[in-house]
């Protein structure tokens, strides 16, 4: 179906030498499932867009060799006719949107085609059976959270039913569940004879499905593994590769969490309604100083909103202390430190380091000080550059630092790990876990399990705005089965600890 | 399990939309005197009324009454010379707010249809596709703008940048770049990856396409289509007669 010999592809106006794809020579069969795997920056989304013809249709640049999709020359194809044949999910959920309403955007592809109207009805229909989102149907897609933005993008491209399916990194801002729904859509498309490669960190829901793994390395295909072999790797050379784990986290929770006076943030009875909707209902929990709290639940659970009530953006009924005093909402931003997932509209100084002393008098010490953070994130040679240039890595970590720096009792991070391979997964767990013993309180909100498995002291479980289960993270016996209980939310344990 | 029921369309014609817009920018330009203008603040909230728009007439209400104050005001400090300034300003600002609220009342219905329907009727219309292409963008683009400039408001007070009137007013031009920067490269972003979504998509094939909404121009469109030029006429009529 796919065949590129001696593709080579750089973009316009590259700052780099290198071109972003060298010398990619790789064959994929219809039906094949196959996994793109390598660190941020290794040339994954570059491929993805030379197949679906954004490359260098849309992105300018130099592309050489060759590239056949089903027997056609693909680089003489319009970037219409090919996008017609492949299909594409982006990674940012955000951005990918045309329409304001759901069914519309889930249809814009079919009416492009065109396919006839009942045609149209059917396979929407289909498509949201099969991952379970009809009641995501005629909604406004704006307050819609990033999981479910990611689903009606997913189930867009789904519906036209293309040859081939590009996914870049599709599962990054999808709940456990619609992560395993995801999975189990993407088999169907493989049996039903459609090609996939799928540009992933997160291996787990397609380890029963994939055929091959293509591992790329400064844009250059290193190695192809079949199934068999990728699945054999061990979990240090997966580590050594910047690669997550395969298997599911082994993530076990337990033990009930007793609330204490000495607890630094105590939430009571938070109630929160938007658009006469009941986002969060009399939700009460601790956290603990000095330990990572992670909050998760399903897609649109209410997990931002609570955090940003924590954090005094938000008024709502309840009431929030920090280390047993009261505090208003104002004062709670004032305590607090909320990391939200872009980090481009949360720096403003025309420097790194005067990323530090932003709103405040610059004094030798605090320059000392922001020098010391920099160089603790490996940033300290970047201290000069306006923080707009830095990578997507890069200004993650900065804000890392800022937080730090910043003194804040409670920090917050949402989705601190979204679409990050598993070298800079693991660097960011060990600067959480490092402002935890500093004496912060951080609160995560995350689906991603290998963060939680690796990071968090406890899980606080939301479904519908309600606390389904506050427990321990126990890491001292592996039990994968109870992954799933998360997954699937039946875990019978949680149920006996429903507030 | 949900059966298919069919696409929904639209209870008013995006097209009604646009005529009610477009007459109620010839009425405010045409019509100039306060009762004219009164009356025909009247026709717009009937015609919320009898479309199911009711829920906002109460806040176009009192947005038109504080309006009205603030004329009042505004001619209050005329009198004056030393106000005369101020009161230009607020009775300008005043009479424009309440004349604008008319077409912008009916732009907020057609910008709350989906964009589906909207690209279905300006296609009706043998407008080019780059036109509905171009308006659901600027559409989208709206609720981006908003969605963005609160997440950096947001962001901001975590960063000790006030947000407040009294900060924002003594640090303009620091409060300006902050905001207009990330705001600029974030929209550059999503611009960026929209239009590629909708090249691959097809949006910008200039072949057949088949809309999945259907869009009906039904005798109730035409009322209000009817009522709407009614009213204006009617209005231009007794004003230029003196009788308004």
């Amino acid at each position: 179906m796919i065949e590129l010999k001696n593709l080579s592809f750089s973009y316009e106006n590259a700052n780099t030498e290198r071109g972003q794809l060298q010398d990619i020579c790789l064959s994929v069969k219809q039906g094949e499932l196959v996994l793109l795997a390598g660190k941020s920056g290794c040339g994954k989304t570059t491929l993805t867009r030379v197949l679906n013809g954004l490359c260098p249709q849309f992105y300018p640049g130099n592309l050489t060799g060759e590239y056949c999709l089903d027997g056609e020359n693909a680089l003489e194809m319009s970037v219409h006719r090919l996008g017609a044949m492949v299909g594409s999910v982006f990674q940012d959920p955000r951005s990918q949107f045309f329409a304001t309403n759901t069914t519309d955007e889930m249809v814009l592809g079919m009416e492009n085609v065109p396919l006839e109207r009942p045609v149209m009805e059917e396979r929407l229909h289909e498509v949201c059976r099969q991952m379970d989102m009809e009641r995501l149907l005629d909604r406004r897609i704006y307050p819609l959270s990033s999981g479910e933005k990611q689903m009606v993008a997913i189930a867009s491209v789904c519906a036209t039913k293309p040859k081939v399916l590009v996914l870049d990194e599709p599962s990054a801002n999808l709940d456990s569940e619609a992560v395993v729904r995801l999975g189990s859509l993407l088999y169907r498309l493989k049996m039903a004879g459609h090609t996939i490669v799928l540009s992933e960190h997160r291996f787990h829901y397609v380890q029963e499905c994939f055929d091959r793994m293509v591992f790329m390395e400064n844009g250059v295909i290193s190695e192809i593994y079949s199934r068999e072999d990728a699945l054999s790797l061990s979990e240090g050379r997966l580590a050594a590769m910047g690669l997550r784990p395969f298997a599911v986290p082994a993530l076990r929770v337990g033990g009930a969490f007793v609330s204490g006076q000495e607890d630094m943030l105590q939430v009571s009875s938070i109630s929160w309604t938007m658009d006469h909707r009941q986002i969060l209902d009399r939700i009460s929990f601790s956290a603990v100083r000095g330990k990572i709290l992670a909050i998760a639940g399903p897609n649109g659970a209410g997990k931002s909103s609570l955090c940003r009530v924590i954090t005094g953006l938000h008024r709502a009924s309840g009431t929030v202390c920090l280390d047993g005093e009261y505090l208003k909402r104002k004062r709670r931003t004032r305590q607090s430190f909320f990391v939200q997932q872009d980090a481009v509209y949360q720096l403003y100084a025309p420097t790194v380091l005067g990323e530090f002393s932003l709103g405040k008098k610059e004094t030798p010490e605090m320059k000392t000080a922001a020098l010391a953070r920099l160089s603790e994130m490996g940033l300290e040679d970047l201290a000069a550059r306006h923080p707009a240039s830095l990578s997507g890595g890069q200004k993650q970590r900065l804000l890392l630092a800022l937080a730090a720096e910043s003194g804040r009792r409670l920090m917050v991070f949402d989705e601190p790990t979204s679409g990050l391979d598993g070298y800079h997964m693991r660097l960011t767990v060990k600067v959480l876990k490092d402002l935890a013993k500093a004496g912060h309180c951080v609160v995560l909100i995350t689906h991603d399990m290998d963060l939680i498995s690796a990071a968090a002291d406890g899980v606080l479980y939301i479904v519908n705005g309600e606390v389904r289960y506050h427990r321990n993270t126990l890491r001292d016996k592996v039990n994968k089965t109870y992954y799933q209980c998360i997954a699937n939310n039946v875990c019978n344990t949680s149920n006996r600890n429903k507030d | 399990m949900m059966e298919p029921t069919g696409p929904k369309g639209t209870t008013v014609d995006p097209r009604t939309w646009m005529i009610l817009c477009f007459t109620g920018i010839a009425a405010i330009i045409g019509i100039h005197s306060e009762i004219g203008c009164l009356f025909l603040f009247v026709w717009c909230m009937l015609v919320h009324l009898f479309t199911g728009k009711a829920g906002k007439i109460m806040a176009y209400l009192i947005f038109y009454l504080a309006l009205s104050g603030i004329t009042w005001a505004g001619v209050g400090l005329l009198q004056n010379d030393a106000t005369m300034v101020l009161g230009i300003a607020l009775s300008n600002m005043g009479i424009l707010g309440r004349k604008a609220v008319i077409p912008l009342s009916f732009a907020s219905c057609l910008a709350k249809e989906p964009t589906g329907s909207l690209m279905a009727a300006l296609g009706r219309m043998r407008l080019p596709k780059a036109v509905g292409i171009a308006v659901a963008v600027m559409l989208r683009f709206f609720p981006t703008l908003g969605e963005e400039y609160r997440a950096i408001r947001n962001s901001q007070r975590f960063r000790g940048i006030g947000v407040g009137i009294l900060h924002t007013l003594t640090h303009l031009p620091s409060t300006i770049e902050y905001i207009l920067i990330p705001l600029a490269l974030r929209i550059t972003k999503v611009a960026e990856e929209l239009s590629a979504s909708m090249t691959v998509r097809g949006v910008r094939f200039s072949g057949k396409t088949i809309s999945y909404r259907p869009v009906r121009f039904t005798a109730k469109d035409g009322i209000l289509a009817l009522t709407a030029l009614s009213a204006l006429l009617l209005l231009l009529f007794l004003e230029r007669g003196g009788i308004l």
